[in-house]
């Protein structure tokens, strides 16, 4: 049975009419089929008033007396540019703009605008404030002598550089901000104004005068527009603006030129490390020529939604989420820019399948160039976005940004009146032509921001010799350098054991005992105690960790085999962890690799932590152990190489002290990372060669 | 939530501004309300300024409801009622709203769980329809379950684990909470939606989500006529539940000492958060709470912005915020102490001034200027037809008033200087405190 949004109306209220209490059962209606639509509602599009002040400055006008409140958002409109040593200025203005002017200081802004319930934020590029009707005169002439009159007090630049210090700091584990890092830096680059990243230096690097520059070059109202929407008279606000910004003087603005984004040749990894990342933070992109007003605007906007830049039954989100559950969420983004606009596609996948998100990201790209939409996957983007923008309008503003765009990028007058149809006319062929002409599968910059260990596995993605690797601020880390002439493997692992007592005072030891700690990243802490026995004959370790005293963990083991008491549960361990420990066990393994059948290599030298080390690869079989060794001291300051579960898990060391009453050097604090946690052990007291009971290796004693 | 970018601090501060304030001297929210024979509670607002409708149910469930030894479930859950139904095959769900031009979207706090569909108004019956299915007979296969397990994993990846400060809401509702389900977040463990079997979804579908446990609101360009009949049509069939719905009835014992901690981890600027217990959302004393933190952190010039950041240059950010839950929540305060700066300093200028809320009540002008603020907000608050919908939705559901979307500005108006010191000094008491640090491990690496 077939119903109608009208026959079913009729027959609803038909029934209504005919009985106080309804009684409908599940057979009069039709469960198995959506319901039909009624007919299309019609979308009214408001237009503004657009007026203009003897300065220049545009006024666009959008009245609407639902409440008693007006919002005023000014936009500058000027070209980007180069901020070279200064890089970050024009983030610093906005923090100034509102921090004082020649008559009312930082906080006193604050207070007299939030006194009136009011809220205004300025920046480099304008401002917003809004306040109910009532207010609108006095929170005019704050906000314009903010805008106006900026003094830029020396202690507020301060203050604000003291913080955007501290933000900084946090940048290195903050995997989204890297993320965003390194695909400016790499669609981009440094000579163009959307590849500088604001770091330290550049940070020291401005002062007063920059701002007070910037303000007289940018600050002008020839290139201002003045969006007024709410509770007021078009004749009103132009009154009002002349009022408060009539007076301010006219200026040249500066046009730079900008060097065109350039493509990388044949897809380039760009990776950035974050130790101990639980997930990669993916964004594949590429500078794509894609201007406002593209005459081919409506079609790209629908290939990136159908690609997966809106509606959740997009390909990447259906893809990645809904069929292979690798991430929360992957989407892709296209949109106009008048400089240069930039394609990206983007998830956060956990770390393990990283290679096999990648491979789905880049057989999406391919196929919708490659092959032509499904009609109906056309009509859900054509829906989606024909519904997209209709909630557009709920908010009043819209009206006033479509005003916007059209002066400001000359679009013509019925540009948005038309968006509709223009949406309706495009054709699966279109989409594909423009999936052409715009994403260039060979010329991507495949950005992933993640745990070192997923490095090898991005390899097959590259197109060159050795993926670029980044630190958090998008610039190129150094790479891995020749080791000096003459560097040996033996020469290496020798130098390291002379720092710390000697090869001979480390292979002549019978036991150790350590006592100590080990902190977990969610706070808690244990004791931590550990025998080893280094006889060839009867070697065995015993571990505990302990809570108030309490044994909480204890693993005991020896040649023939192991145990691990838990939470009251004693299990055997199994054979291979065993062997791995036992072979683990010698303190002067490193010297015996060549005998225990290890192929040895010097890799070369590289920076750990901003400290240049030197690198060691030994090889067995698919066993792979990787070593680095302080080119400063020669200490041994992190390994890499499996762990019980056969994950390679890398461990730092760090603050080297003697132990013991041999003096022998070991450090004193030892950091992994184990399922996305942080683990420290900390070495308090070491015993060399102690007596060990006869029980000292059994469970429990 | 199902999808959603999402930044705890930002987040809450935005729900500190935005949810408190209601509608003052600006037009009243109308609405209508009834409840159908199942015990479906229906609430409509009809608004023809743009053509669009917003669908609703909130179903009263959240993660306080579940099992010590399932908790995460409600979320879980809420992924799960995007599968499909009998009559929608799996993926349907979102590709007939998305057909229609609409969104559609679900989240789940401690409370309840909320779901929504926004379409053009030509489709409201299928929003309906949907929403109908899902609640009569939703269908969870084995499929759905396991793919969206591991989406919940990623999603707890993505918005806790690896992200900047992640642990700091689960670890200070872990902290402050030793007897109430409060004490877990609604991501829950994965080790207990790991054990979560079908019987176990059966069991939380029949028992939570029945008409009689769920408001259906709906806003927009509707005829209120024409909707309660396809209301009618679609939802009065559905059965009740009719099983008692469990609640918790534990109270949180009263802290009788400060619970203090330090969590180390990657991050390098040291976070202080303290959180103090205070009432339920909705008495008298909750407003007079929810003034005091406007008082300390209400924009820019609010106290504690001027002297932790601004003045004695201790922090990036400082401020306060209600956590208001049904049960009695937090009110949590917070600082990021710039590089360099002992975080027991920001603790002593933070405590300093909470101590000045309970020495001297607020000045004439700091009333005033809480008055408009308060105004502003009522005034150009309620502006999408989704907010409306959803506030109807809550304001029923738990204070069993939808009609506080026009009035509850008259309760926070009524707060006077002496009732903000009085709730500083009843409810701001060291003792029942709990103060965390959340430190760089300098072992840990970049």
């Amino acid at each position: 049975m077939k119903l109608t949004f009208h026959t079913l109306l009729h027959r609803a209220t038909t029934l209504a009419m005919a009985c106080a209490v309804s009684v409908m059962s599940w057979g009069q209606i039709d469960r198995s089929k959506a319901p039909e639509a009624g007919p299309a509602p019609e979308l009214k599009i408001g237009t503004p008033t657009k007026l203009k002040l003897d300065n220049g400055m545009q006024v666009i006008v959008v009245e609407n007396h639902r409440m008693p409140a007006v919002s005023w958002n000014m936009t500058l409109d000027y070209p980007p540019f180069l901020e070279g040593n200064d890089a970050g200025l024009t983030s610093i203005v906005s923090d100034m703009m509102s921090a004082g002017t020649e008559t009312r200081t930082k906080a006193q802004i604050a207070e007299d605008v939030e006194f009136l319930g009011a809220s205004f934020r300025a920046n480099a590029k304008g401002f917003y404030a809004s306040s109910l009707s009532k207010h609108t005169g006095d929170l005019l002439r704050i906000v314009s002598d903010a805008i106006l009159h900026p003094a830029f007090p020396e202690e507020e630049l301060d203050k604000v550089k003291k913080q955007v210090l501290s933000g900084l700091a946090n940048t290195p584990t903050s995997p989204g901000e890297i993320a965003s890092n390194l695909v400016a830096a790499t669609n981009f680059g440094k000579l163009h104004p959307y590849g500088e990243v604001m770091t330290e230096e550049t940070l020291e690097n401005i002062d007063r005068q920059d701002l007070v520059d910037y303000h007289n070059t940018y600050f002008r109202p020839n290139a201002a527009y003045l969006i007024v929407v709410g509770d007021i008279t078009a004749d009103e606000a132009y009154a009002k603006a002349n009022a408060h910004f009539g007076k301010w003087l006219r200026g040249d603005i500066p046009f730079t030129r900008i060097m065109p984004a350039k493509f990388p040749t044949g897809n380039q990894v760009r990776f950035a490390a974050v130790e101990g990342a639980v997930q990669s933070t993916i964004n594949i992109t590429q500078p794509v020529p894609f201007p406002p007003g593209h005459p081919d605007a409506a079609a790209v906007q629908l290939m990136n939604s159908i690609l997966g830049g809106g509606a959740f039954s997009g390909r990447l989100m259906q893809n990645l989420r809904e069929d292979k559950a690798f991430t929360y969420g992957a989407r892709c983004a296209l949109s106009a820019d008048p400089v240069t606009a930039q394609f990206i596609a983007y998830a956060d996948v956990r770390s393990e399948v990283t290679d096999s998100a990648l491979v789905e990201f880049m057989a999406e790209i391919n196929r919708i160039r490659d092959e032509q939409v499904d009609s109906t996957e056309l009509a859900t983007a054509k829906a989606f976005l024909s519904g997209s923008f209709a909630r557009s309008l709920e908010n009043e503003g819209t009206v006033a940004r479509f005003a916007l765009n059209i002066e400001r990028y000359n679009l013509p007058e019925d540009h948005y009146q038309n968006y509709l149809q223009r949406i309706d006319a495009v054709t699966v062929e279109d989409i594909q032509r423009v999936a052409q002409n715009m994403l260039k599968p060979n010329n991507l910059n495949i950005c992933v921001v993640g745990s070192p260990e997923i490095l090898d596995k991005l390899r097959p993605f590259d197109a060159s010799e050795g993926i670029d690797q980044y630190d958090a601020f998008g610039r190129v880390r150094i790479p891995r350098i020749d080791a000096p002439a003459g560097t040996t493997v033996e020469g290496v692992v020798d130098r390291h054991f002379e720092a710390i007592g000697g090869t001979k005072a480390w292979s002549k030891l019978s036991g150790m005992t350590t006592a100590g700690s080990v902190e977990f990243g969610g706070g808690m802490s244990l004791q931590h105690q550990e025998d080893k026995r280094f006889s060839k004959k009867t070697p065995a370790i015993r571990t505990e960790l302990a809570m108030a005293g309490q044994p909480v963990m204890i693993r005991a083991l020896q040649r023939e085999g192991g145990q691990e008491l838990q939470m009251g549960n004693v299990s055997d361990m199994d054979a291979g962890s065993v062997a791995m420990m036992m072979d683990y066990l010698s303190p002067v393994r490193l010297t015996k690799m060549a005998k225990l059948g290890f192929d040895a290599e010097v890799l070369g030298q590289e920076e750990v932590s901003g400290e240049l080390a030197t690198v060691l690869e030994f090889q067995k079989g698919d066993v792979t152990e990787t070593y680095w060794f302080r080119a400063s001291d020669g200490l041994l300051i992190q390994q890499r190489r499996p762990s019980l579960d056969g994950t390679l898990v890398t461990e730092r060391f760090e603050m080297y002290i003697p132990f013991g009453d041999l003096g022998l050097k070991m450090p004193a604090a030892r950091t992994s990372v184990v399922a996305g946690q942080n683990m420290t052990i900390r070495v308090a007291a070491v015993t060399f060669n102690p007596d060990f009971e006869d029980n000292a290796f059994e469970l429990q004693h | 939530m199902r999808f959603t970018s999402f930044l705890f601090l930002s987040a809450a501060a935005a729900l500190a501004s935005s949810a408190a304030w209601g509608q003052t001297e600006a037009r009243q929210i109308e609405f209508t309300e009834f409840d159908l024979d199942n015990g479906l509670h229906v609430i409509l607002h009809e608004d023809h300024s743009t053509p669009l409708v917003a669908v609703t149910v909130l179903y009263h469930v959240g993660s306080k409801n579940e099992r010590t030894d399932r908790t995460g479930m409600a979320h879980f859950f809420e992924h799960l009622l995007f599968e499909g139904s009998e009559n929608i095959a799996r993926g349907e769900f979102d590709s007939y709203v998305e057909n229609a031009g609409g969104i559609l979207n679900a989240n789940t706090t401690q409370d309840r769980t909320f779901y929504y569909e926004l379409l053009p108004s030509n489709h409201l019956e299928l929003g309906l329809w949907l929403e109908s299915e899902r609640m009569l007979h939703a269908k969870i296969e084995q499929i759905g379950i396991d793919t969206q397990n591991e989406v919940v994993k990623e999603e707890k990846r993505q918005r806790y684990d690896n992200q900047p400060y992640g642990q700091l809401l689960p670890t200070t509702m872990a902290m402050a909470y030793r007897e109430h389900p409060y004490q877990w977040t609604p991501i829950g463990s994965m080790t207990h939606l790991d054990a979560a079997d079908h019987a176990d979804f059966m069991e939380f579908y029949e028992t939570f989500y029945v008409p009689e446990n769920a408001t259906l609101s709906i806003a927009g360009d509707l005829d209120v006529a024409e909707t309660r009949t396809l209301i009618e049509k679609y939802f009065q069939d559905i059965p009740r539940g009719g099983r008692d719905i469990p609640r918790p009835t534990v109270i949180e014992p009263t802290r009788t000492a400060e619970v203090r901690d330090t969590i180390y981890g990657k991050d390098r600027l040291p976070l202080v958060v303290q959180g103090y217990p205070i009432p339920a959302q909705g008495t008298p004393d909750y407003y007079a709470v929810d003034m005091l933190n406007q008082v300390l952190s209400g924009g820019e010039s609010a106290r504690l912005n001027q002297r932790v950041v601004e003045n004695d240059q201790l922090a990036l950010f400082c401020g306060a915020f209600s956590f208001g839950l049904e049960d009695p929540g937090l009110t949590l305060g917070f600082a990021m102490c710039n590089m360099g700066v002992d975080p027991s300093q920001v603790e002593e200028a933070m405590n300093d001034e909470v101590e000045r809320m309970k020495r001297e009540p607020i000045s004439e002008r700091e009333l005033q200027k809480l008055k408009n603020q308060i105004e502003y907000g009522f005034v150009t608050g309620n502006q999408s037809m989704a907010g409306i919908a959803e506030s109807l939705a809550n304001y029923h559901t738990y204070f069993g008033d939808a009609n506080l979307i026009n009035t509850e500005i008259e309760r926070y108006l009524a707060v006077t200087p002496e009732d903000i010191q009085a709730a500083a000094q009843k409810y701001y008491l060291p003792e029942q405190r709990v103060t965390l640090y959340f430190l760089h491990d300098p072992n840990s690496q970049p």
